[in-house]
This record gives C-alpha cells, sequence and structure tokens, in this order.
C-alpha cells in the first residue's frame, strides 16, 4: 500500500512537470514571435570588408543601414537613411539629407560622420564590397545630417548609393593590418534587426532593433539556422522547426508545388542567379599556374559548345531555370546579353572539336585524350561541395570527355576553392553568382583590376581573365548618364565576354523557398510577383512577415505536450504495476 | 637431394590442400558459415556479371537524356530510374565493383599493416615493441570515422586512395589480435628448438610464427571487409566519397540529397541498402565460422 501510493506520487509529479513544461512553452512562445529559416550555407565572414557569401549580404541587409535603398516591387530607388537629396546641374554633386534622431542599436548618434568615414575608409582600403560602388566617389560633411557626395565621373548609378554604412566609433579602433581578420562581434546595428547571439556553424539569432528608424517588423526575431543539408532542412521545415527554407532540392519543390505537402507553400524566385564553369584563362598580368592549353580561347569556346545546356536545366533544375550563355550582369532580366541562337553557345560536340583541332589540341598518342607539344590536355576540375553545385560535374566531365578533353576532379569546399581561385591555380572549377541590380559591380568583377594578383587579398575575376577591350568598355558604361546607350555598351561588353569565353555560364536557376502557410503569410517577394522572398537585393521580407492568428506552432505544441504527458503518465503507472507485481511474484 | 626437397615440397602441398578442403567440409556443416559463403559467392558473380546486365555507358550522367525522373520499377527500369533518369540497375551492379574492390583493397592494406606491426611488436622486445604498441594505442583509440573523412578530404576520394585511407584507418585491432598470438607461439618449444639450432629472427617468424597465425589472420581479414564497405557507404554517404564512381553508398547519398527518400522513391534506396546489408552479413558470418574452425576453442559457444 506504501509502495502503490509512492508510485501514484512519482507519476503524478512527472505529469504536473510535464504539464507545467508545455505551459511555459507556450507562455514564452506567446511573448517573442520568431521566424526560423533554414539555410545550407555558413556564414564566412559577416565582416563586410571580407565576406562575399549570400548569407552575409542577407544579414548585412539586415543590419546595416544605406543612404538610399531598393523598393520591393521594382528595385526602385527608396529613401532609407537620407530622407532626401538633390543634384547638381551636372550630376556629379549630390547632397543627401538624414534623417532626424537616428541612432545606432547601442544608442549611438548616426551622423554625416559615419557616412564619411566609410566611404573615405573604403576607398583607401579598397573594401572587396564597396569598391566597385565607390570607385570615383569623395565625401564630405556639410553639417552633422547633411552629406556631400561627389562623383569624378558622371555616374550612372547616383544617387542610389547602396553601401553598407558602418559605425565609426566601432570600426575606427580597427586598424587595416587588423580589418581582414575582425570577427565583426560588435553587433552593433544600424538597420532593422540586431544579431543578439552566434553559434559558429549553428545559428544566428537577430532581435528587433529598437532604434531602428523605418517600419517595425511584426516578427520579433529571425534566427537563421546551418543545416549540413538540404534534405534534412526540408524535413525540419515539414515537422515544424522551421518557418522557411531556401535551397529546396527540386524534386522536393516539385512535389510541394503539387500541394502533395500539408501547410507549405514553395516560391520559385528569380533574381539573375547562374552557375558557371570558370575556365582559368591565364591572364597574363595576373599570377597562378592555369592550364596552357585554356590561354587559347578557342579552347576556351570548344568547352562552352560541348556543354548540353538544356538538358542541365531539365535534369537538374527541373524546369526551374534557363539556359544562360553569358554573364548575367544585373537581377534585372532586360541587361541580359541578346544573341541570335545561331551564333551562340549550343550542344555541338563536332563544332567544339573542330575547334581544339584548329588550335592544335590533338590526339596524337591515341590515348583518347588530346595533345599538343607533349602536354596533355588534362584538366584539374574542381568541383563545389555545395550539392547544387557539384550535380552538373558528372554531365560536364563526361562532356568534355567526350572531346577528347580529361579531368582531374576534386571536391572541395567553399573555402578551400576560393583559397585556389586567390591564387589562380585551378583550371576549371564550378561556382554561381546572384548579381546586383545595377549590372556595374557584376561588370567590374572581369575588368584586369579585379585579377587575383596576390593570394592574400585574391580578387572576384574568378575566370583570370584580363581584355582591354572590356577594361575600356567598362570605364565607358561606368560614367554613361543615357541609359540607351550605357544598355548597349553592357551588351557590347556581354558579347565580348561569350565570345572570349572566361566562363561556361550554364544557367540562369530560380531560387527554391519553401514556407510554412500555415504560421505566416505577406511574403514579399523582391521584385514583386518573379522574385525570391529569402536572400533578395535589401531583403525586405522580413518587414512584412505577418504571422497568421491563433493557429500558431505554438497553441499545437501545448495539445501535443499534454498528449505526450497523458502517455508517458499512462506508460510510468503500467510500469510502476508491473514491477509491484514481478516483485511479489519474486518473493513466491 | 633435389628429389627430397621435390618430396617435402609435395607434402607440405598435400598438407596445404588437405587443410583447405578441411575447411571447407568444416564450413558446410557450419550453416551460418555456409549461407555466407554462398551470399559471398552470389555477391562475386553479381559484380562479375556487370557487363552483361548493364552496359557501362548507362552509367554517364547525361545517359538519363531521354528517361522519366525517378520512375517507378518498369519492364525497361527493373529497378526503376534515378534524379537524373540513370538506370538504377546499371548503377547498382556497377557499384558491386567498387563497393567490393574498396572493402577488399581496404583490408589487404589493413592486414598487412596489421600483420607487420602485429608480427614484429609480438616477436621483438623492448623499445621496438613499445613503440610499435604506442602507434598501436594511437590508431586504436582516435576516432576512427572523422580520421577517416579527414584522410579522404585531404588525400583527394578516387576509389584507391579511399581504399587505403579506410585501410590505414583500420588496422589497429588486428595489430592486437595478431601479437597476442604471437606472443604465446613464441613461447612454444618448437620455436624454442628452432631458435636453439641457430635459426634467424626472419628464418622463425617466416617459417613457424606467420603459419601459426596465418588462420587467424585469414578469418580477420574477412572480418575488416564488412567494416571496410560500410565506412565506404559511410563516407560516400556523408558526401566525401568519389562523387563520380557509382557505389552503394554513393547510390544512397544520391538517394538523400535529391529527396526520394522523402518522396519515398523507394526503388532508389532500398536496393544498395539491403546489399550493403547482405554482403556485411555475409562476409562477417563467414568471417565468424572461419573463427570457429581455426580455433577449436570458440566451438559450442
Amino acid at each position: 500500500m506504501n509502495k502503490l501510493s509512492r508510485g501514484f506520487i512519482f507519476v503524478g509529479a512527472v505529469f504536473l512537470g510535464l504539464l507545467a513544461t508545455g505551459l511555459s512553452t507556450n507562455a514564452s512562445a506567446d511573448e517573442k514571435l520568431v521566424f526560423s529559416v533554414g539555410v545550407t550555407q555558413e556564414i564566412d565572414s559577416l565582416n563586410v570588408t571580407v565576406g562575399y557569401l549570400v548569407i552575409d549580404f542577407e544579414i548585412w541587409n539586415m543590419t546595416l543601414p544605406f543612404l538610399t535603398n531598393r523598393a520591393a516591387d521594382d528595385f526602385s530607388l527608396e529613401p532609407s537613411m537620407a530622407e532626401s537629396w538633390t543634384g547638381s546641374a551636372d550630376g556629379l554633386t549630390w547632397t543627401y539629407k538624414l534623417r532626424e534622431g537616428l541612432r545606432w542599436s547601442d544608442g549611438e548618434p548616426i551622423t554625416a560622420d559615419d557616412v564619411v568615414y566609410t566611404i573615405t575608409r573604403a576607398v583607401a582600403d579598397g573594401w572587396i564590397n564597396h569598391r566597385a560602388d565607390l570607385a570615383n566617389i569623395t565625401a564630405t560633411a556639410v553639417d552633422s545630417r547633411t552629406v556631400q557626395v561627389v562623383s569624378a565621373v558622371s555616374d550612372p548609378k547616383l544617387p542610389y548609393l547602396g553601401v553598407y554604412i558602418l559605425p565609426k566609433h566601432v570600426y575606427e579602433k580597427i586598424s587595416t593590418e587588423d580589418m581582414p581578420n575582425y570577427p565583426a562581434d560588435d553587433n552593433v546595428s544600424g538597420g532593422p534587426f540586431q544579431i543578439i547571439e552566434r553559434k559558429e556553424g549553428e545559428f544566428v539569432r537577430l532581435a528587433r532593433n529598437p532604434n531602428w528608424h523605418g517600419k517595425k517588423p511584426k516578427v520579433d526575431e529571425v534566427v537563421f539556422r546551418f543545416y549540413q543539408t538540404a534534405e534534412a532542412q526540408f524535413n525540419a521545415l515539414r515537422a515544424g522547426d522551421l518557418d522557411a527554407i531556401d535551397d529546396v532540392p527540386v524534386k522536393l519543390f516539385a512535389s510541394v508545388e503539387a500541394g502533395e505537402v500539408q501547410d507549405l507553400i514553395g516560391i520559385a524566385g528569380n533574381q539573375g542567379s547562374f552557375s558557371e564553369l570558370a575556365i582559368n584563362s591565364g591572364c597574363e598580368k595576373g599570377i597562378g599556374n592555369g592550364h596552357i592549353a585554356l590561354k587559347d580561347r578557342r579552347v576556351r569556346q570548344a568547352i562552352n559548345w560541348a556543354i548540353d545546356r538544356q538538358l542541365l536545366v531539365d535534369k537538374i533544375l527541373n524546369g526551374f531555370g534557363k539556359p544562360a550563355v553569358s554573364l548575367i550582369s544585373s537581377a534585372n532580366p532586360a541587361f541580359d546579353l541578346k544573341i541570335d541562337a545561331d551564333d551562340s553557345y549550343s550542344f555541338d560536340p563536332e563544332k567544339a572539336k573542330s575547334l581544339l583541332d584548329e588550335a592544335g589540341w590533338k590526339d596524337s598518342n591515341n590515348d583518347d585524350v588530346r595533345d599538343k607539344d607533349g602536354v596533355e590536355l588534362k584538366l584539374r576540375y574542381y568541383d563545389r561541395s555545395t550539392a547544387g553545385a557539384s550535380a552538373t560535374t558528372p554531365f560536364i566531365t563526361g562532356w568534355l570527355k567526350d572531346i577528347g578533353i580529361a579531368t582531374d576532379v576534386k571536391t572541395l569546399d567553399e573555402d578551400s576553392l576560393i583559397a585556389e581561385q586567390s591564387k589562380s591555380e585551378f583550371d576549371l572549377f564550378t561556382w554561381g553568382w546572384s548579381p546586383y541590380v545595377d549590372p556595374d559591380n557584376m561588370l567590374s568583377y572581369f575588368t584586369t583590376a579585379q585579377v587575383p594578383t596576390d593570394p592574400d587579398v585574391g580578387g572576384y575575376n574568378d575566370g583570370n581573365w584580363c581584355n582591354d577591350e572590356f577594361d575600356a568598355l567598362y570605364l565607358q558604361q561606368n560614367s554613361e548618364l543615357d541609359p540607351t546607350k550605357r544598355a548597349a555598351l553592357i551588351q557590347q561588353m556581354l558579347r565580348i565576354f561569350h565570345d572570349e569565353a572566361p566562363y561556361a555560364v550554364l544557367y540562369k536557376y530560380d531560387n527554391l523557398q519553401a514556407f510554412r502557410s500555415d504560421r505566416w503569410t505577406n511574403f514579399t517577394r523582391q521584385p514583386a510577383n518573379v522574385g525570391p522572398v529569402l536572400f533578395t537585393q535589401s531583403s525586405p521580407a522580413y518587414l512584412d512577415l505577418e504571422p497568421l492568428g491563433g493557429s500558431g506552432g505554438a497553441g499545437n505544441n501545448t495539445i501535443f505536450i499534454f498528449i505526450a504527458a497523458l502517455i508517458v503518465a499512462g506508460g510510468a503507472l503500467v510500469i510502476l504495476a508491473n514491477r509491484r507485481k514481478k516483485g511479489s511474484d519474486d518473493r513466491l | 637431394m633435389k628429389n627430397s626437397d621435390r618430396l617435402i615440397r609435395a607434402m607440405i602441398w598435400d598438407r596445404r590442400r588437405r587443410a583447405f578442403f578441411g575447411v571447407l567440409r568444416e564450413l558446410r556443416h557450419d550453416r551460418p558459415g555456409f549461407i555466407g559463403l554462398l551470399l559471398l559467392t552470389f555477391f562475386g558473380l553479381f559484380a562479375l556479371a556487370a557487363p552483361l546486365i548493364a552496359d557501362r555507358s548507362a552509367l554517364l550522367a547525361a545517359s538519363g537524356r531521354n528517361n522519366p525522373d525517378l520512375a517507378a520499377p518498369s519492364a525497361k527500369f527493373l529497378f526503376g530510374t534515378d534524379e537524373i533518369g540513370r538506370d538504377v540497375l546499371a548503377q547498382l551492379v556497377w557499384g558491386s565493383r567498387v563497393s567490393l574492390f574498396i572493402g577488399l583493397f581496404a583490408t589487404l592494406v589493413a592486414v598487412v599493416i596489421g600483420s607487420v606491426v602485429g608480427l614484429v611488436a609480438g616477436y621483438a622486445k623492448g623499445k621496438v615493441s613499445a613503440v610499435l604498441l604506442a602507434i598501436d594505442d594511437f590508431f586504436l583509440v582516435v576516432p576512427f570515422l572523422p580520421l577517416a573523412i579527414v584522410l579522404a578530404v585531404v588525400l583527394g576520394r578516387s576509389p584507391l586512395t579511399l581504399a587505403i585511407v579506410i585501410g590505414f584507418t583500420s588496422w589497429a585491432g588486428s595489430a592486437r589480435l595478431i601479437r597476442a598470438q604471437v606472443l604465446t607461439l613464441r613461447e612454444r618449444a618448437y620455436v624454442e628448438r628452432a631458435q636453439a639450432l641457430g635459426a634467424g629472427s626472419w628464418h622463425v617468424i617466416r617459417r613457424h610464427v606467420l603459419p601459426g597465425v596465418a588462420p587467424l589472420i585469414i578469418a580477420n581479414a574477412t572480418l575488416i571487409v564488412p567494416v571496410a564497405i560500410l565506412t565506404e557507404s559511410t563516407l560516400s554517404f556523408l558526401g566525401f566519397g568519389d562523387r563520380l564512381s557509382p557505389s552503394w553508398g554513393k547510390l544512397l547519398d544520391g538517394a538523400q540529397s535529391s529527396g526520394s527518400i522523402t518522396i519515398n522513391a523507394w526503388w532508389y534506396f532500398l536496393p544498395p541498402g539491403l546489399c550493403i546489408i547482405g554482403i556485411v552479413l555475409a562476409f562477417t558470418m563467414l568471417g565468424r565460422a572461419l573463427e570457429r574452425i581455426f580455433d577449436p576453442r570458440l566451438r559450442g559457444r
């Protein structure tokens, strides 16, 4: 009798304990509205002077302020820190008026000084993400709320000035030598959100920045969680552990689109992201040890002719994308290269073979690999370990083999791959880009100035390619104010890029994203109707997200926990009863 | 002189032949061992018959050009197709070669290292033995999978390097086992007698100790193969394998990363999974049976 009552007390305690956990979970969920995003790409650095991955940009968009912003609908110019601006008659000088009472998340005022400091230092230190925008720009503070920006040449991008403004009081303490290694753990924010917790390789937690001047987001926190595989991430979304994910495997996305998965919606957004096979073109002003054959543009063209882009789109993208033959320089498809189908790369192995013959690469020793002057046409092929990128590798290496080019495939993670690229010590590698709205940045990456010359500094020109005509046209478009003339110049540049083939551009792909439609609504796409929701140019979606009232995950959880508590309690009772019985049996 | 040499050699061969058939005979009465042997024969034939079952070109990524993706099994594709429309059966049969090659070659590497270390550490005394044992201890305690992953990433991912990596990380246990056996053998009277007659260490190890530990090495090797195959599958499944060779682990990785498990395309992940279980089971059952045969003390347990 004594034992039995002790059993009941135990069961009761378990029951109450579980119930209490359930209730407290519910209570904390009521207090905070958290939007959890699953991502498969880990942050390389939150330091805006060195980071280069899409995930970094998303977090900068949320935590660092701009003078001006891009509208969600159509990328048009919008006030941000600056509430108004005026231009001089020659278009070279722009005066921005900052909002009143701007503050960093730590309470320090945001002033014209911060803007001038950022621009001046970015130019002086050559910060990689600021370089293209600020190349010709100098800034001065007229007063604490007025900034004057002068461009040395007429600049078609102005008055849009989309560079991340940094807090002077934090960054002035970091020397130029220390800057590349600065982990950016100050967490001082001037954007709608601020980082409050970060566990490397696990998650980044951002909370609303109370000092943000703009629209107040409905969510209290946004958490980015890192997953090793896209499949695991998808299952976490389906199970309700996440609210949104990027990078949904194509076959799973198709099943979401077909409505086969409850409570999820899929959004396929395009903003010009593309994948390519970079070819080491061996710029003589650069460094590195690319294969000698690749210096001949006919060999690079042959690689382009050997690839069946439509098959890649059908099989790897499941149709969520389009073949592409030249650099995609802008999120706006109006800037894409317009080219006759007859002139552009199609799947033509015979043409590829004749180009290689013409370039003098023939199989003289009958080993199925072409050679010239005793050098075999065997290329190092670095395969980026991310799932989507590596899917193309078996296709491309197969096609290259068909035209007599051997490959030595090595799978590398993103950091190791960039290390090889910074030394230009590769022949071929797979990568991808998401362009900005203005074509200027993407185009600048393929000028001679961006060819890596120092492995420690690197450079964005990962085709290790230089072309004087391209450089000259770049400078011309950079100061051409007439949009039609500028577009024509850009077309010329893309045509050169196409013909010179430092890349085999493969396809433009849609960003496949999925969301919990039972918990959230109002998913803002940038640009409207066609763009993605997450990882956009200015990341406006987090400001607009709205929770669906009542049927949130928290309520369901309470019920589940309640049921679980009942089951556990019942189980404990049965076990205890059995143990009692067994005990008495033993005694017999 | 020549004649007597030949006679001795013939006697030795006769004894070996009889020992071999004796093992086979005992295997026939050992049910799990016999089933293991049958299963192994089946997988061996399966791997050998690969060219008869499917053309090698069916492994090329572009071979699925005109096929539906993730199609269920049909008369044309007995095991369905994968996410890019390739025949799963073709990858399964050709994959058996890769998996078996890696399993066997890795075992060879492990057994060679393990035997040499075990023999020397057991026979030699003093510093040599201590150093070898320290190295052995290191490999015993280092977490096996992370070490294999690091080595695979550093050395590259071709099937050959993978086999070497797996072999290099899995010899420590057999070295211990062999050393223990050598320690008991070297105290036997016939070894002492040989030494008294002036035989050098090399002669003693080669003619007296090695034959004594050979059955143990064989039984142990048979038990390393399944571990090596499982490791290869694990590495491939985790994405550290050779992406261009169709091993069974690679098939599982493809099924996982394309989401086939979530959308229940069972024909893609079930066959390689069953094959891995089958071959691991076969080698384990055979290995255990050989252990029982070579070491009568284990019988009846």
